[in-house]
């Protein structure tokens, strides 16, 4: 049998690929790096490759139509908003993503951005840095594990951020995420509610940790601000267009909100003018939420491990579009698929 | 095309003869048909021709305790109205899940609706064991007053508390068994490395290497063809002479003849059962001699609670199966293989939702 190709579309073509190739050692590949300049060349480059492996952008209809020998589609990241998931189903590639990669330093960041809101960590720099000793400016506190926490999605991510703040700082939580199994939120001890805006009146922070997609593009807009306590603070760790952003400017400016904790943006990198820079009461970071020095190279191992199991005809344990299975044909149907997580709304 | 929700059928085939484990009536099984306008069948009849006139004109089934000849699957999944079966319990040992997916039946069960007694019932017989329980409650009721029999009893804290199978329950028992201040570590090849550093799990390559390392071995997996007798003479012998083995599973995972020579043969210090490999269980079995041994009669899963949301679970996966969406606990998940796509999962209270209820 031929070698079957793996083709990495990334930044540069001189990567020396060494988690990639460690975790299919066992197996006959070879790598082919390519960094496409255009649509045109990306298209060019997944022809007849048996998987792709994407360092970043270039997962359009085009390009994935293109790729008519591949079985697996593997990006780096979490988040797979720059992929068109339904083209790569109706070719029968299996998306994968980096499930779990920074999953510990995203709900760090969540938690981080949470405490610092409570505690007024950046509201009292600038204070002092302003020469102003007056702790009463800082009040009210609230008392953290009296209040509520809301996630919005229940992920590896939102699990995380419940056993860390909900367990850790006793807050009373409540989840939103109509895909999650009940036995998953009993397991939690949090509260599942049905209705977002429910979520939105009744959270002291809501921290939203969803996956980017048609349903949740804007899902926090107007309506969901007017509803949320005066108090509330409102922290966005996932992806900037989850949050309609006019919308979120005008809450803070007109003071329906106390607060906001932002690490994504709806336009990055961020523009140097937009408002948000300019509040007080927002503290931001440059969508570095996932970063550590572990999630650099386990984002690369676990890409690997995804493509390595499709090589070796098993189902991935990060395939993202499960319904791709109707696709594929009687022979190559996955054995491992019996171990999809069910109840995670797959 | 999935039907509305007012036009569907839902046929309940509760246990043959006998009340079976989740008792014969359907009333709480019927609730989520109920609550979306939908009809609820009772099946009556009592022949296999029977059965194939009643499967066609519902959309989905409510397994619960009636049994299921694979040969049925020919008329339902891609072959009929009928897309699926939504079982009642917990285990599926019974299912033949290979032909419900050539036929692209929709297998769901009642997934969880234990998970807190099953795990609690492991902790109690792993509790029982650890302390030496039956001995010392049988010496004391008969009048001996002794502590010779106490040594070797190990401390817990610091012990180190293996499973196999990490799903639902398992994972449950380790939040428990942390809370005892005990390292965890379990093999499951189906989790995935961060699920088990969610639950400060620490994951091993091999069931033999949970049976070294563990001070207690405690089984949380399905029966089927990979597990059947997976704990063996082979497993007794690795595992340390000091060690217990609980088993609130199911009987047939465990080789019963080994268990019992390893318990004769001091291989492992003791054992607690809630199954076993016949039931109910021959009054001769010499497991229940043995004062190292705590036994139950297969009931870890119950609590009215737990039975109640058995019954009113298996009745909103009908409803979901029916309306085209895959079910919340789907258990032949190949089958995506050989039916159309359908809408995720999605919690109960948003599906009435959507019906407007």
């Amino acid at each position: 049998m031929a070698k079957q190709r793996v083709v990495v579309l990334g930044p540069t073509t001189d990567d020396p690929l060494h988690h990639e190739r460690a975790e299919m050692a066992d197996l006959d590949v070879e790598f082919i790096q390519e960094a496409p300049k255009s649509e045109g060349e990306a298209i060019e480059a997944v022809r007849g490759a048996d998987a792709i492996m994407m360092r970043g952008g270039w997962g359009t209809e085009q390009v994935i139509r293109a790729a008519d020998a591949a079985k697996v589609l593997a990006v780096y990241s979490h988040g797979f908003n720059h992929i068109d998931v339904e083209a790569a189903t109706d070719m029968g590639i299996i998306v994968t993503n980096g499930a779990g990669m920074c999953a510990e330093e995203v709900s760090n960041q969540a938690v981080t951005m949470t405490l610092a809101l409570n505690r007024q960590l950046v509201q009292s720099t600038l204070q002092l840095r302003a020469g102003d000793w007056d702790p009463s400016a800082l009040s009210p506190i609230g008392a953290i594990d009296e209040q509520t926490l809301g996630i919005i999605g229940f992920g590896n991510i939102g699990r995380q951020v419940a056993r860390k703040l909900g367990q850790g700082w006793r807050m009373d939580t409540l989840v939103y995420d109509p895909y999650v199994a009940p036995w998953i939120i009993s397991e939690y001890g949090v509260e599942q509610v049905f209705e977002l805006n429910d979520l939105c009146e009744r959270a002291d922070y809501i921290v939203v940790v969803v996956p980017l997609n048609t349903e949740t593009f804007h899902m926090v807009g107007k309506e969901q601000f007017d509803v949320m306590k005066k108090s509330a603070y409102y922290i966005n760790v996932c992806r900037g267009s989850v949050t309609d952003e006019p919308a979120m400017i005008d809450a803070l400016q007109q003071g329906k909100i106390r607060g906001a904790g932002l690490d994504v943006f709806e336009q990055e990198p961020v523009d140097p003018n937009n408002p948000l820079l300019q509040m007080e009461n927002v503290i931001t970071a440059p969508h570095s939420a996932g970063q550590s020095t572990r999630s650099a190279w386990l984002a690369r191992q676990r890409a690997s491990q995804q493509v390595a199991a499709v090589l070796r005809g098993e189902w991935p344990s990060a395939g993202q579009n499960p319904e791709v299975t109707s696709k594929l044909d009687e022979k190559s149907r996955m054995p491992g698929s019996a171990g999809l997580v069910t109840g995670h709304g797959e | 095309m999935s039907p509305e929700a007012k036009d569907v059928r839902v046929l309940f085939l509760g246990p043959k003869g006998g009340s079976g484990a989740f008792g014969a009536d359907s009333e709480q099984q019927s609730k989520a048909a109920r609550d979306m306008g939908a009809e609820f069948v009772v099946y009556e009849g009592d022949s296999e021709g029977e059965l194939i006139e009643a499967l066609k004109d519902v959309d989905v089934a409510i397994n619960q305790g009636h049994g299921w000849d694979p040969k049925m699957f020919a008329h339902i999944g891609n072959n009929g109205r009928c897309k699926g079966l939504a079982s009642g319990g917990h285990g599926f040992d019974g299912m033949d899940l290979e032909a419900a997916v050539e036929n692209g039946a929709i297998l769901s069960n009642a997934a969880s609706f234990g998970t807190e007694e099953v795990s609690n019932q492991t902790m109690l017989h792993f509790l029982v064991c650890s302390r030496k329980f039956v001995l010392h409650d049988k010496l004391v009721k008969n009048g001996t007053w002794t502590r010779e029999h106490l040594a070797p009893m190990g401390h817990i804290s610091g012990e180190t508390f293996g499973i196999i199978g990490l799903g639902n329950i398992g994972r449950a028992v380790a939040r428990k068994a942390l809370a005892f201040g005990m390292k965890v570590i379990a093999y499951d090849p189906f989790v995935s490395s961060w699920d088990a550093k969610e639950y400060d799990v620490e994951i091993v390559g091999t069931p033999q290497e949970v049976a070294k390392r563990s001070d207690y071995v405690t089984l949380h997996t399905y029966l089927n063809d990979q597990t059947r007798h997976m704990v063996n003479a082979e497993f007794f012998r690795l595992m340390k002479p000091t060690a217990y083995l609980i088993n609130c599973s199911r009987g047939p995972v465990v080789d019963e003849k080994a268990l019992i020579a390893a318990l004769q043969n001091n291989e492992i210090a003791g054992a607690g059962l809630d199954v076993f490999e016949q039931e109910p269980v021959d009054p001769n079995n010499p497991l229940l001699k043995m004062d190292n041994v705590s036994v139950t009669n297969h009931y870890a899963s119950y609590s009215e609670l737990a039975f109640d949301r058995a019954k009113t679970q298996v009745g909103e996966e009908a409803m979901r199966i029916a309306l085209g969406h895959w079910p919340m606990s789907l258990i032949n998940p190949d089958v995506r293989s050989t039916v159309e796509p359908r809408k995720p999962a999605v919690s109960w209270e948003v599906m009435l939702a959507e019906q407007g209820k």
